[in-house]
């Protein structure tokens, strides 16, 4: 082969793998969020009330157990799942439970779940149930105004036990 | 799982034979697929230093600091920019290619399981790199990046905190920024050095550098693309917005659309499933490699022939043990590295067809699978088959050219594990025992099962390696064809030109 054609193809070849690197570096295109939807990220950490109450040990019991173990109380360390629901314009857009972590699931849950909903005005309402009741412990429920592309950020602020949307 | 690896074989094979034409052997791409992902890392380290210099480590600050990089300064930390990229990305793309590469050659089973295994955490460890490097720029994709790595880390039970609360609006603290930047500047690069020396510690002749007209043809593509498509962000980074359309990197940020989609119980499932089933792939199904070169400690002189060209590092020069007091060293084999290639056995001073010892041809170091006796009965055979003064035996590699095509009246073959098994004295032997020529013949140039068979042949025959040919023999009587798979016409061509030109 000449040497000119080979060059000739050299080249081509350097502008085919460069062609690949460019194209895959940043196409296609990915579509994280339609142009007309707005993103409602919901990330906290927050302890929930124990499954079952403390109680009373009786001096029976207190006898049964060895001395250095004989607390008047009688407190079970797990807790209660966590239960969130959220709501727009009426319409429940999401809900999701989340277990208690760690071996006696004793810990605090960590919240994290994320949605998109059409941008626009909504009535948005929140609800989080930390204990082992009937309905809801906690609701928050606003009129928002989503901006196409928007982040809304919910949250739950522990010193004041309310949500907080950023 | 062989009929998958026989097609990638004839793929590779076809692209080869195209590439050959196109850069000539010792300059093909495909050859040299280690090599260039070595190059790409040093571009990528070099710029990346450099880009250091004006970047920012500051979650306030990082972002303006790679626009002034990529607008005010673009004629040459704009350009480093995006070489920096473009490297990472080419890297990506070898990497892959040397992986699917050695797979069709089978190449990764047996004693040659280690590179394969370390080759994959290797792998990790760069795509690790490339994504900790996107956070940096601090732009929607980092962004999206960011929360995505903390979605699949959250979600790992074993790791109590939560790390997607970093990443909350007005959460992102300069402390976890520099841990970032801190990671992909030093603390996987380490990781990733480490590795690639692993991954290359079970070979020996290590190359870390492609060919000169190689490393320049790919330094100067990617720095065209850098000046006629330079690597830009997307804007800067804002939690109470979210990323809507992205030019993701695909060869790196891959895994997050199939979080968005399947979420990262499956991402992680995929990516864990992948990893190993690849680091299973040398034992789907395992291979019986031939028996290991044996040393004979009576007949080792202790020249250091097999200890400096096996490609593999199998063979060692110890003090001797047997009290022996002309030489000092004897050779040792470490069988589970020995690939029983045999060229150990052509780089053996006393591996001379000659030398007899009663009847069996004894050396210091043989193949139990193919040994030198065996090799020259096969030789005295082939050479009392021969008819006519043109008569011509052909030494092929048995991963070679299909030499049965060869064989004729005049035209004798002999099949090696690897051309490189070939003492030079053979060559003589095979000359001064009645035949017109001799040819020795293996694995495409550059591309030696075996690594170094075409090269060690190259050097014995020049005469700049021992053993040296004796100078009676007449070099002109001797043909080396580098012919693989699939080049049968090349080598029959070569050979009938061969006889006509030089024996006539």
């Amino acid at each position: 082969m000449k040497s000119a054609f080979r060059y000739l193809l050299q080249a081509l070849f350097y502008t085919a793998f460069c062609g690949v690197i460019y194209y895959f570096s940043t196409a296609p295109r990915y579509q994280y969020l339609e142009a007309d939807k707005s993103e409602i990220m919901v990330a906290f950490k927050h302890p929930t009330k124990r499954k079952a109450v403390c109680h009373e040990r009786t001096a029976e019991e207190l006898q049964k157990l060895p001395p250095n173990m004989r607390r008047p109380q009688d407190c079970p360390r797990e807790r209660a799942p966590l239960a969130m629901r959220f709501s727009l314009d009426g319409q429940i857009v999401a809900q999701k439970t989340f277990q208690s972590p760690g071996i006696h699931q004793d810990g605090a849950v960590f919240v994290y779940a994320k949605f998109f909903i059409p941008a626009g005005d909504h009535r948005f309402k929140v609800e989080m149930r930390d204990s082992m009741q009937e309905g809801f412990d906690f609701t928050l429920e606003q009129p928002i105004s989503f901006k196409p592309g928007q982040m809304l950020l919910v949250s739950f602020d522990e010193n004041s036990d309310t949500f907080t949307l950023k | 799982m062989e009929m998958i690896r026989r097609a990638g074989n004839w793929l590779f094979l076809v692209m080869e034979k195209q590439l050959n034409a196109i850069f000539g052997n010792e300059n093909n791409p495909l050859y040299h697929l280690g090599t260039l992902s070595f190059f790409f890392f040093w571009v990528i380290l070099g710029s990346g230093i450099y880009l250091f210099v004006p970047f920012e480590t500051s979650v306030a600050h990082a972002y303006q600091s790679v626009e002034y990089m990529t607008h005010q300064q673009w004629w040459l930390a704009g350009i480093m920019r995006s070489l920096h990229r473009y490297a990472s990305d080419a890297v990506v793309i070898t990497i892959f290619l040397h992986l699917l590469r050695e797979f069709s050659r089978d190449r990764y089973r047996g004693v040659r399981w280690f590179s394969w295994f370390t080759g994959i955490p290797t792998l990790w460890l760069v795509v690790l790199l490339g994504i900790s490097g996107y956070w940096l720029v601090w732009d929607m994709l980092a962004q999206y990046v960011a929360l995505g790595t903390a979605e699949l880390v959250d979600w790992l039970p074993l790791i109590p905190s939560s790390m997607i609360l970093n990443f909350l609006d007005g959460q992102v603290s300069d402390r976890f920024f520099t841990l970032m930047a801190f990671l992909h500047l030093l603390g996987i690069p380490i990781g990733l050095v480490f590795m690639t020396w692993t991954h290359v510690s079970r070979i020996s002749h290590v190359k870390v550098m492609p060919p000169r007209v190689l490393a320049i043809g790919s330094m100067l593509a990617l720095l065209v693309l850098s000046l006629l498509k330079p690597a830009i962000s997307h804007e800067a980074a804002d939690l109470s917005k979210a990323p809507m359309t992205l030019h993701i990197d695909w060869f790196y940020l891959n895994i997050y659309p199939f979080i968005d989609r399947f979420g990262p119980a499956l991402g992680w499932a995929f990516s864990a499933g992948v990893t190993l089933l690849f680091l299973l792939f040398p034992w789907l199904p395992t291979r019986k490699d031939p028996p290991p070169a044996q040393v004979v400690l009576a007949n080792c002189n202790g020249c250091g022939g097999c200890a400096r060209d096996c490609p593999f590092g199998a063979a060692s020069m110890q003090p001797r043990s047997d009290g022996r007091r002309n030489t000092l060293f004897e050779s040792v084999i470490d069988p589970s590295l020995c690939t029983a290639c045999g060229i150990c056995l052509g780089a053996c001073t006393t591996a001379n067809p000659f030398r007899l010892r009663g009847e069996t041809l004894t050396v210091g170091i043989d193949m139990p699978g193919y040994t030198l006796d065996r090799m020259r009965q096969e030789t005295d055979r082939a050479l009392q088959g021969l008819i006519g003064e043109r008569g011509v035996l052909v030494f092929g590699c048995q991963r070679g050219a299909d030499l049965e095509q060869l064989c004729a009246a005049d035209t004798a073959v002999v099949r090696l594990p690897c051309a490189g098994m070939i003492h030079p004295s053979f060559l003589d032997y095979v000359l001064r025992n009645g035949a017109g020529g001799v040819v020795v013949t293996g694995c495409r140039e550059g591309d030696c099962y075996f690594r170094l068979g075409n090269w060690l042949v190259e050097e014995r025959m020049a005469g700049s390696r021992e053993p040296h040919m004796h100078k009676r023999v007449e070099r002109e009587r001797i043909l080396v064809v580098w012919a693989g798979s699939g080049d049968e016409a090349l080598l029959q061509g070569k050979v009938a030109a061969f006889r006509q030109e030089r024996l006539g």
